[in-house]
This record gives C-alpha cells, structure tokens and sequence, in this order.
C-alpha cells in the first residue's frame, strides 16, 4: 500500500479509469480518464450535476455498474490490489470485506420481509461464515454503534417499522459489518430531511474518524460538501474539471463549471435582489461528446480555443487541479443584473398594503379508517388551527420538514382539499361558501404549480393540448385567441413556440419545469401556489426555475405561496415566511428577521442544520446537530407544545399548554412559551456568509 | 422583457431531436418483435381462410350426406369429410367464421362494458365504488359452466346469445382492472391540476383517465379474446353451443374424437391445429401489445 503526502495510507487509487455503457445504438461513455486517491481518514467529496459521470465512478468502483456497463480502461486499486482484470470470486471477496457503500434511498435497499438484524448478519454469513448467534451479537453492536436506541428490541424490526432516519443509519450499519476500509455515500442524506440530515451527516464523520476509514462522499449538495470533505472533485461530462481541497475549491476555484455552479446556489441571508448566476443548457450527450472543452458550450466566457482544444488537468498549487484554457479567478461577484424585490418588501410597505388571502383556525384532519366495516381507527392532524394573512404582491414562504403539514395547506389554498374547519378567504370571499359552479370559475384566480412537472402533466397529451386545457375548461376565448395565450406565456418562461407540437418526456427537466409553470400562469391567476418548485431539479436548473419565477412575479403582478424544505430557497425568494411544526404554525415573520433572529427553539434548530456552501462557517459551527430525534405521529402529537419532544429548552409548562402565537416584534409572531428568551440568546448568533460568494 | 432570465432556446446546446410520434415509436417497438409479427401474420391467415376461403372453395354444409360420411382425404375433398358426410374443410372454414366473430364480438362487449364500469366504480368511489364491484364478485361466484347448461336447458343457444353469455363472465376482470388503474390514475397531479383548472367529473375521466387506461385495455381485450375463443370451443365440444348446420372447431372436434379408434385423424387433427394457432398468435399477439404499451411508457 502507498502512502500520501501526509504518511497516511491510500486505500483507494483509481488512474485514469474508463467506464462505458454498452446500449443497443450507442456507447456511453460514462467515466472518462478520471484518476483520485483516498487516504485512511479521508472524505473525498465527489460533485457535479447529475448526468457527469459522479455516480458512474462510484459503481465502478464497487463493481455494481448496470446492465452493458464496462470498465474499458485503467486502474483501480484498492488496499494495494488492482481490482481491474481480477476474476469475479476473487472480486467479490476482496469487494465485499474492504468496501461499504451507503444508498441514496434507504427504503428500496433494504429488503422489506427480512429483519434488519437478518440483513446486517448476511454479509457476516457469508463472507465470514459467522453462526447465528454472532451474526445478533454484531447486529446488536452495530446498531447501537449507528445510534439506533434499545438496539436488542430493535434488531428484530422490519424495515417499515422504522422512519427513514433510522432505516438510513441501518444502511450504515450493513456498510459497516466488515469494517471496511472504505465507505461509499452516493447521494447518503438527499432523501432525508434537513434535521435528520444533519444527524447523518455527523455520524457518518464520527465513525470516519473512530474507525480511520476513507470516505467518498457524492453529492449534489455544495453545503454538505462544505461541511464534510477534506478534499473536493468536481466532475463534468465524465471527467474531472477541478480538483483540490475543499477551501481551494470554495474560495479560489479556477473552473468556470465550478464558479457557476457555486454562484447559482441561493444562500440564507444574501442579498434577495441580485439575479442568482445559472448554467445555460444540459450536459452534453456521452456518447458523442462534443470537440474540445466539453463545457464550452455552456460556458460564460469561452472563446474560439475552447470549441477546439481539449484542456488536461494541470496544477494550481500542489493539492489543486483544473482543466481549463481560460481559467477565472476566485467566485464570481454578481452585481449587474438586479429584480426588483416583491411588491410588498418592507422598504415600500408604507401604504397599508391589501391582504390578498386570509387564513383563519384553518383545519384538515384525515381519517384514517381500517377493515371491511370501515372502522375508524384514528386521525391524522394534518393541519391545525393555522392562521396568517397573505398580501397582494408579495411572497410568502411555508417551511417545515416533510409531514409538517405544508402541502395540504397549499393543497387547500387552491381548493383542492376541503377545509375541515375555518376558514379561508380569497380577496374577502369565503372559498367554503361558494358553490360548485361559482368555485369552477372562481379557480383561474387561483392555481398551484407543481413539484414533479412531469407528473402534472398528462403524458398522452402534446403540450400545446395540455397549456390550452385551462382555457377550453374556462371556456375562454376562442382556439385561436387560445393558441396566441399559449404562444405568448412559451415565449415568457424562455421556449419556443414550435414545442407546443411535443409530448411531456421529449423535455428535459428544466423546460418541463418551465412547461409546468406557463401552464399554471395560462388563466392569469393572481395567487399561484408553488410547492417544492425546484426540488426536482438540478443545481444548475434551479436557479433558472428561481429566477423566472422572480421575473414573471413582477411581469404579472403574481402573489407567491412558496412551499419549500429548502430554507434557502425560501431565503432567497420570500418577503414573509411561515414556520409549520406538525400541523401548527410556529412562527410568522419577515423572512431576514425570522431567518436571522428567530423566535422559536425549532426554527433556530431547522436553520442549524441547513448546510451552509461555505467551509468556513460549515467547519467553525459545531457538529453536533441541533434538533435530535425524529418528527413525532401526526396521528397521536404530544400535548401541549408539539415541539416539546425534541425541544432543549422544554418545561413542565410546554407539557400541559400549546403556546399560542403571540407578537415578539413587529409583524414577527411565534408560537413558545420562552419566545423572548430565545430571541434574546446570545447563544445563537446565525453568521450570515458573505452575499456574494 | 428584461434580459435578467437566461431564456435557454431549444436546440442551442441539446440536440433537436426531431420529435418521435408515439404511434412510430409503438410501430418500431412492434415490429421489432419477430413473432408477434408471425402471428400477425397467421391472423391474417386463418381470417383469410374462414371469410374468403368459401368464396373459392364451394361446399354444401347444408345437407347430410350419409353415403359420403369419414371419407379419407382425396381430390373430391381435400379433407375428407366428417360423420355426417359433410366436406371438411369447408366445415373447418365455417366454424373458423362463428369463431373468429365470437373472439372479437366477446372482446369488444367485455372490454367497453369493463372499462364503463371500471371507471365509474374507481372515480367516483365510495358507496358507489363498494357496490358497484360487490356486484362483479356476485358474479365471479357463479359457476360458469352450470350457468351456461341451466341457460342451454331453457333458450335455443344462438351464436348471439353465446357471445352474450360468455361476455357477461368476461367483463369481469376487465372492470377489475380498470378500477384498479383508475384508482391510482386520479391520485396523479394532472388530474388534481385538471381538477384545479375548474375541469368537471365527466372531462377528467374523458381526457385523461380512460386515455391513460387504454394501453392497459388493449393489451386486456386481445387476451379475452383467446379467452373466448377457448371457451367456445369447450362449448362446441360439450354440445352446448349453436345446433346443427351452424358449427365451430369445438363441435367438429367432438365429432371427431368419437371416432378416435378408427384412425379418421383428419377429422381432428386440423381443427385441433386451427384452435390452438389461433390462440396462440392471439396471446403473443397481446404480449406484444403489452410491450409496445410499456416501451411508450419507457420512452418517457
């Protein structure tokens, strides 16, 4: 085995390796020529958009590349053996005992009728032969080992029986079960919710550092690379753009590919008025990559030399890489171009401004009903007495993890689920009171846009079908008048015209997503509901979606209501935001004071835990991550304050009486008993990153 | 407009894909399957052979002919003829009509009254749906074949009357399945976002579920047919179907096998074959139907 230049022992060498995927009209060539090392106690953070080639490398190393997958060239060495070339059992063996890899979703890796004790022991069964009751012993370890509590009743579990944390750190623990040497995380937390993510994220750094393994570490997530790797590999088109150590990488990258895709992350606290930077078009096609520069085409400042040379890797200092002829300078400053900021921001909010929705002890409880007869067997409070006011202009922003309650309160906002008690006024009429056809018409005031662009959209329709439906359901206009509308709002959200002859799987995400919002602006609605509006994309896409959303507000005078898990992104594109926990509203305000002076322990914990792109604030805050425990039932909530379970600072108090929610500030609301106390810790000083970087 | 939103024209990095019709794609997936292609083409044989072969080939399947009964295959009757003297193939032909009528009457009836009943029970759901499909389970739990003697016994059985009767089993399954499919269809955000444009019950089930159902059914439909087609032949052969002169490959099967220990093969042989071809290339037929519904789906 070698050694690095730190003395430490390099458990993976991987030169110039070639993976391709055989198809039947084509070769892929997924990986091309990438050459990384990883030494005892590393984390190799490997980024890109999907599509480069990140998870590609990771399969060939592990020897799990699909159907017509080939390591066509180079070398892989793991602990000092070349995997390259080496017979299947031989592979196997060495695979299995030296490497655990970790999963992006831990629900479909695990077997559900086996126990999770059963699946942490067969790789123990086979590779060591371990009896029965050594496999429990290990199993029993292991668990308590990845924090599961009361490992010996829990090692008998299925996996349904376990939340999605939990069933990641079982992962973790199957990974472990060799003592490997190196440990793989595709994409480990993406699937997870931003508190329980950072309870992974820390243990998966905690038993790096107890066990001195490697670690490799894909993802798409710039914050958790900033958090987590020691070294940072940018790939691009299957092959690596920038290598170096993650501060190099963060504050003095020389690739243009990694300068934007930096730039294009919205951050918490940076200015909301600058334009975020966006990475035009897709990556190229694999099986016929382009001449010269793969990235040229996309490329802000590429000249004439680029569409024809081919950079190599050369060095910047001993530790950093880059391929580029034209190489820039550090992170790109975004100034010129500026939106202005929703109609109603705090600056121009001086004339009383006009609520648009107004939500009072709105409710929605599903009940949940069981066997032939129907019985019901419980009740779900999805949402619960929530209250707040949406004005004309502006957006609001709802954040909270996944099962808080937030989509089915945007759901009934566009009156797509029925309130189960309250009300909820649209422009001072009361939605529950109107009738069927008086609702039908009242729905073009209204319309939500979706997450998944391409299940909102009928797969057997053409777009130009789908765009028009609105307005043959409305009976406005005549086709042609129709046509025109469609044509005009293609030409606003940036596609052509000629798309409208398309059907829904022949666009890439990002146009779908474009597709997606024309649709919902296609009867002129004065509120649209935008729920999780860029989670499905790409980094790279996202911030097109963010910014036209941006444009289109003021072009037509639209009202947001951005649901997201993403603070971020609410961050960047809400004037008020709204805090759920489990079906409550706990915290209502302006979003830079909510998001830098927050009101409730659990929104302090949430922004906590959100990774921030940037190495140094990620390294100086602590890691210990900051809300433990799981989202309690929704079927069976703890009294008085939800949040008390998982809260630091709960009393006998927040046991017996939910706090309501009461004026902290001026127009910054919260629902806890200690509000004052939080807001004034000193204990919590949020640092905003530099705006710009 | 404000250039601050980098508009991304199509084709300016992607390549323009000229777009593929769903119909090409579907034609290209079928076409690559070389045995559904053959049994296309045996299809379109047997229908050739039972619709214009009389046309070509004049028998008199009318009139019993005992001085002509279990001839031997000769020039005069290329099939020999049956027990009751009438030429073979013609009889072979004949029957290959009511049956090739009965797949596709059967196929057609069951599929359209399952896809109503299918879709009415899965959208509307509740009271509606729990009834509606505890009326499909009362019929599963009738046993067919005592159904089909008991109406045998009281009605004069007419092809029609059989088409009815086998349709009335076979619509079963189908409404099944198309509850099941529309169940999770109307869960999908393009009908929750048709729904959120004002759009009524009856335009939801129209342009989008029962579109999205079709796939599905086609595939469906082609295996009742094969179904049906089975069915009429056990029929035939347990002498519940149409009476004399009307025949099937079934009832000319029956005939045949009461002279199994003469050694009079042609009188089985052939229509045994006919039987099970068409089956057969009606199921790979179906199959392949199923891939080309699911490539569609790939393609997306």
């Amino acid at each position: 085995m070698t050694a690095d230049g730190a003395g430490r022992d390099l458990i993976l060498e991987v030169r110039d390796l070639k993976t391709s995927i055989f198809q039947s009209r084509s070769v892929v060539q997924a990986v091309d020529g990438v050459s990384f090392s990883v030494a005892a106690g590393e984390t190799l953070g490997i980024v890109g958009e999907s599509g480069c080639g990140k998870t590609m490398t990771a399969l060939s190393v592990l020897g799990l590349l699909p159907q017509g997958g080939r390591i066509v060239g180079g070398s892989i060495k793991l602990a000092g053996d070349e995997l390259v070339g080496m017979n299947r059992e031989e592979l196997r063996k060495r695979r299995g005992a030296t490497v655990g890899m970790i999963f992006q979703d831990p629900l479909t890796s695990l077997n559900p009728s086996k126990t999770i004790g059963w699946q942490i022991g067969e790789s123990l069964r086979i590779h060591r032969g371990a009896s029965k009751s050594e496999q429990r012993d290990r199993a029993i370890e292991l668990l308590s080992l990845v924090g599961i509590p009361r490992p010996q009743e829990r090692v008998d579990d299925f996996p349904h029986q376990l939340s999605g944390g939990m069933r990641q750190r079982v992962m973790i623990a199957i990974a472990l079960a060799l003592d490997p040497k190196l440990l793989i995380a595709d994409e480990p937390t993406t699937a997870l919710d931003v508190t329980i993510q950072a309870q992974i994220l820390a243990l998966l750094n905690d038993l790096k550092d107890r066990f001195g393994m490697g670690l490799v570490l894909v993802t798409h997530d710039m914050g958790v690379i900033a958090g987590q790797a020691d070294r940072v590999m940018v790939m691009y088109a299957g092959r690596i753009v920038e290598e170096g150590t993650t501060e190099e990488i963060f504050s003095s990258m020389r690739h243009p590919y990694t300068q934007a895709l930096l730039s294009s992350i919205p951050r918490i606290g940076q200015d909301r008025s600058i334009v975020l930077d966006s990475i035009p078009g897709l990556p190229p096609d694999l099986s016929d990559p382009p001449q010269g520069c793969r990235f040229a085409p996309r490329c802000r400042i590429a000249h004439e030399e680029c569409h024809t040379t081919d950079p190599t890797l050369e060095p910047a200092t001993a530790t950093h890489n880059f391929a580029c002829v034209s190489p820039v300078n550090g992170p790109r400053v975004m100034e010129g171009d500026r939106v202005r900021l929703g109609r109603r921001s705090q600056e121009e909010g001086a004339s009383s401004p006009k609520v648009l929705v107004s939500v009072r002890d709105l409710s929605k409880e599903f009940t949940l009903r069981s066997g032939v007869m129907q019985r019901k067997v419980g009740t779900v409070h999805a949402v619960s007495s929530v209250s707040f006011d949406i004005y004309e202009g502006e957006t609001f922003g709802i954040v909270g993890e996944s099962g808080c309650g937030k989509t089915t309160l945007g759901r009934m906002m566009v009156g797509l689920e029925t309130p189960s008690s309250g009300t909820l006024s649209f422009d001072g009429v009361d939605i529950a009171s109107l009738d069927r056809k008086e609702m039908r018409r009242h729905r073009r005031d209204f319309q939500l846009m979706f997450q998944d662009p391409y299940a909102s959209l009928d797969p057997r329709m053409r777009i130009g079908t789908s765009l028009r439906e609105p307005l043959s359901i409305q009976k406005q206009g005549s086709t042609a008048e129709q046509n025109e509308v469609v044509r005009n709002l293609l030409r606003e959200v940036g596609l052509r015209t000629q798309v409208i002859e398309r059907y829904p799987h022949e666009f890439s995400g990002g146009q779908r997503q474009r597709v997606g919002f024309a649709r919902a602006l296609v009867l002129g609605p004065r509120l649209v509901v935008a729920d999780e509006p860029v989670s499905a994309l790409d980094v790279s896409i996202r911030s097109q979606i963010i910014n036209l959303m941006r444009q289109m507000q003021e072009t037509h005078n639209l009202t947001y209501a951005v649901i997201s898990h993403d603070l971020a992104v609410v961050a960047y594109l809400a004037d008020r935001v709204g805090v759920m926990y489990l079906g409550r509203m706990i915290e209502i305000g302006p979003t830079d004071v909510v998001f830098s002076r927050p009101a409730h322990p659990y929104t302090q914990g949430l922004l906590r835990s959100v990774p921030i792109p940037d190495p140094a604030v990620a390294r100086r805050e602590s890691k210990d991550p900051a809300i433990v425990g799981e989202l309690p039932s929704p079927i069976n909530p703890p009294s008085g304050c939800h949040f008390r379970t998982r809260c630091p600072m709960a009393t006998e108090l927040c046991a017996q009486e939910a706090p309501p929610l009461k004026l902290v500030e001026d127009g910054h609301q919260a629902a806890c008993h200690y509000a004052e106390e939080v807001l004034g810790s000193a204990a919590f000083a949020q640092e905003a990153p530099a705006p710009n970087l | 407009m404000a250039t601050t939103v980098d508009s991304v024209p199509l084709g300016a990095v992607e390549k323009d894909a000229k777009p593929r019709s769903l119909l090409r794609i579907a034609l290209s997936t079928f076409v690559g399957n070389k045995l559904a292609v053959i049994s296309l083409a045996i299809l379109i044989l047997i229908v050739l052979f039972s619709f214009l072969g009389p046309l070509l080939y004049h028998t008199n399947q009318t009139a019993t002919n005992l001085v002509l009964e279990n001839q031997p295959p000769s020039s005069a009757h290329i099939l020999g003829t049956s027990p009751t003297g009438k030429d073979e193939l013609g009889r072979l032909m004949l029957g290959g009509q009511s049956t090739l009528e009965l797949g596709l009457a059967v196929g057609v009836l069951a599929t359209a009254f399952g896809l109503i009943w299918g879709t009415v029970s899965g959208f509307v759901g509740g009271v509606v749906d729990s009834i509606m499909m505890r009326v499909v389970d009362a019929f599963l739990s009738i046993p067919f074949l005592f159904f089909v003697i008991l109406l045998a016994s009281i009605a004069r059985p007419t092809l029609t009357l059989i088409i009815i009767v086998i349709s009335a089993v076979s619509w079963l399954s189908t409404a099944r399945l198309v509850r099941a499919e529309t169940l999770s269809l109307r869960t999908r955000d393009y009908v929750s976002a048709s729904l959120g444009f004002g759009a009524k019950g009856s335009r939801l089930i129209g342009r989008h579920v029962v579109p999205n159902v079709l796939g599905v059914l086609v595939v469906n439909g082609t295996l009742k047919i094969a179904d049906a087609i089975l069915t009429f032949a056990a029929l035939g052969y347990l002498g519940l179907s149409v009476p004399p002169p009307a025949t099937n490959w079934g009832e000319i099967l029956s005939g045949g096998v009461n002279n199994i220990f003469d050694g009079y093969w042609w009188q089985i042989w052939p229509a045994a074959v006919l039987i099970v071809l068409t089956v057969l290339a009606v199921n790979v037929l179906g199959d392949a139907l199923r891939d080309v519904v699911e490539a569609r789906l790939n393609q997306r």
